[in-house]
């Protein structure tokens, strides 16, 4: 049904719009080519990561997992704010206030609000137990393999289905850069990564990410600046601060001559336009809750001194963030200032075809681009890392070879990342949706399965493994079900029904809760006096109890 | 160790030692501060305004912005950062005092 429907509304709109009717296709696509500024900026940031990330070394497995846990709070910061700022924050989100306007803030308060729920419930315990993996914690807080197991299978699935995105994202930027195909672009994506990932592990990982911070953040808001300074005197602004300005053009006067004008005000002022206050509000609670589960943003609490640092970086993390959501909608806008009628097939990349017509020029252009790629690879690294950590870590050095050497770890965690980088190749050849969108899928499978079980190993003493294992599955076997619904147009799981995929967390969370809860109490009578032992551990570990 | 070890007692909403409920005050100020910064536009939005969420908080401006898209958009996440700064605070005062 859908395969129908995008076409269909593209040629409904190129037949309300005159002017696209008569500028044909290239209104919607980006130019066509090899470009060669951009590609030689590039590959000199390519460059400099490896370099760094080859200076950084790592010989010993506690640098490969948490960097030798010596960062510190504005640099922990950067790192969490460039963990976070993937291919979706950077290209993903402006795509979709491109195409839905005040639904697309569903996803900006969801990416930002999910930081003040892990700051209160989690990163300061975390930081106090400060192992190595979440698969580790809740395995040691529960005594169980098994919960060892799901947490590292939900781990994997969170990295595989997020960096699908990650992917797409960056091979649609070197496909623009170098002129090639997507399927090449994906291959040319996943040879840089994994170059990258087994060079360095998490402390270049960690240095890196500082550096792509600096990178990702000045390439998204300098082309902005620039542009809106171009373009102030049309748009009836000074032209200076473009995150308040750009209210002028989405209340639709500019655009109503460029065609659609009326439309794409629509999809601002009417507030539930492209989606209904329940579907808003699923969605901002799901992607909170994801937030708050992910393992490979929980994980950046055990690279810190100690949790008063922990605390900070969030607070720190949290503004760097900010910075670009506060002004991602600024690009939307000014996509439907350029490119009012480009809609889907133009939605993940408008923060390149916006600047493009604009007569942003190809310097510009490539800084933009290579901040999209440093967003995308910074993300990808903690994501591999994490997922690789699972396996390598959290199986096969802890269930299948207690006893394997040192050497042996290290090998097991390159090898394990080499193989989860071909998975994501494989995914990322056909993405079932928009960037933004796959990604919020992993988080409503972190806020479903994941967040709910820390919580309570942090914060109810009675939880039993019995409890956390069925309240786990609940909520995994729920979020997966509606990814396959989604994928496959069922109603129900669709953007508009009552467990769209992006926002399965609203019922599955609460149901995770209930779940535990119900089991823990009823299995009370079960758990062994090791169980006991090993959970009290933690526990006292968790909230420094002494006695 | 011939007896059973108890389970420790820890709940978020009955903390029994002092930095323990020290910490869950300050967690609980914030959340709920939390709910409260996020969830008021949209219901608002709902309680005020036609089916389609057509009511004064759209029709009002701010910064050239209709309200309820300023509120949302960068009010919101302002209030969040904001909110992080505040529970660090709040954290320290009062661990410091339950010691």
């Amino acid at each position: 049904m859908r395969k129908f429907f995008i076409p269909t509304l593209i040629l409904a709109l190129m037949a309300v719009t005159g002017t696209a009717l008569a500028a044909g296709e290239e209104l919607f696509e980006l130019e066509k080519g090899f470009k060669l500024v951009p590609a030689i900026i590039m590959v000199a940031f390519i460059g400099l990561y490896l370099t760094v990330g080859w200076m950084m070394k790592v010989k010993t497995t506690e640098g490969y997992w948490v960097a030798e846990r010596n960062i510190g709070s504005v640099g922990n910061g950067m790192a969490i704010a460039s963990d976070w700022m993937s291919a979706a924050s950077f290209m993903g989100v402006a795509g979709l206030l491109y195409l839905k306007g005040f639904f697309g803030l569903g996803y900006i308060i969801g990416w930002t609000g999910g930081y003040v729920l892990l700051l209160c419930l989690t990163a300061t315990q975390l930081r106090r137990f400060g192992k190595f993996t979440i698969p580790e914690f809740l395995g040691d807080r529960y005594n169980s393999h098994g919960i060892r197991l799901i947490t590292a299978v939900v781990t994997v699935i969170i990295a595989i289905t997020y960096s699908t995105a990650q992917f797409k994202g960056i091979a649609l930027i070197s496909g623009w850069i170098f002129g090639m195909g997507y399927v090449g672009s994906v291959f040319f994506a996943a040879g840089i990564v994994l170059v990258y990932m087994l060079m360095s592990g998490q402390k270049g990982v960690t240095k890196n990410q500082q550096i792509q911070y600096v990178v990702l953040i000045t390439g998204f808001l300098l082309p902005l600046f620039i542009i809106f300074n171009k373009i102030g005197g049309e748009i009836g602004s000074p032209g200076i601060l473009p995150q308040i300005e750009y209210g002028q053009i989405i209340t639709g006067g500019l655009i109503q001559g460029q065609g659609g004008g009326g439309e794409w005000a629509q999809n601002y002022t009417t507030p539930w336009h492209h989606g209904t206050f329940y579907q808003f509000f699923a969605l901002a609670f799901t992607l909170m809750v994801g937030t708050a589960g992910l393992p490979h943003i929980l994980v950046r609490f055990y690279t810190v001194t100690d949790e008063e640092v922990a605390r900070k970086s969030v607070v720190w993390g949290l503004f760097f963030i900010g910075i670009l959501y506060w002004s991602s909608p600024a690009y939307a806008a000014l996509g439907q200032f350029f490119n009012p009628a480009g809609g889907k097939p133009v939605a993940d990349v408008i923060i390149l075809s916006a600047p493009e017509r604009a007569g942003l020029g190809l310097f510009f252009m490539g800084y933009l681009a290579s901040g999209a790629l440093a967003a995308g690879l910074s993300t990808v690294a903690g994501l591999m890392v994490a997922g690789a950590a699972a396996i390598a870590h959290d199986w096969y050095a802890t269930i299948f070879r207690p006893d394997s050497s040192e050497k042996e770890k290290l090998l097991a965690a390159r090898v394990f990342t080499a193989v989860l980088v071909c998975c994501v190749i494989i995914t990322a050849l056909k993405p079932p949706a928009l960037i933004a969108q796959i990604v919020a899928m992993a988080f409503a499978i972190a806020g479903s399965s994941i967040f709910p079980a820390i919580v309570l190993g942090v914060w109810y003493g009675k939880s039993t493994k019995y409890g956390a294992m069925a309240g786990m599955l609940v909520g995994l076997i729920g979020a997966v079900v509606a990814m396959i619904g989604w994928i496959n147009e069922v109603p129900f799981f669709s953007s508009t029904g009552i467990m769209p995929a992006t926002s399965s967390a609203l019922i599955l969370a609460p149901l995770n809760f209930i779940t535990n809860i119900i089991v823990s109490n009823a299995t009370a009578g079960m758990v062994t006096d090791e169980d006991i032992a090993s959970g009290n551990e933690v526990i006292r570990a968790m909230h420094s109890i002494k006695d | 160790m011939a007896e059973k070890e108890k389970i420790l007692d820890v709940s978020f909403f009955s903390p029994k030692r002092a930095h323990v409920k020290a910490e869950v005050k300050a967690a609980t100020i914030v959340i709920v501060l939390w709910a409260f910064v996020w969830m008021t536009t949209p219901f608002l939005i709902k309680l005020t305004g036609d089916e389609r969420g057509i009511g004064p908080l759209t029709e009002a401006s701010f910064l050239g912005f209709p309200l309820h898209y300023w509120l949302v958009a960068q009010g919101t996440t302002i209030g969040f950062v904001l909110l992080c700064g505040l529970f660090v605070i709040l954290f320290n005062k009062f661990t410091k005092a339950a010691h």
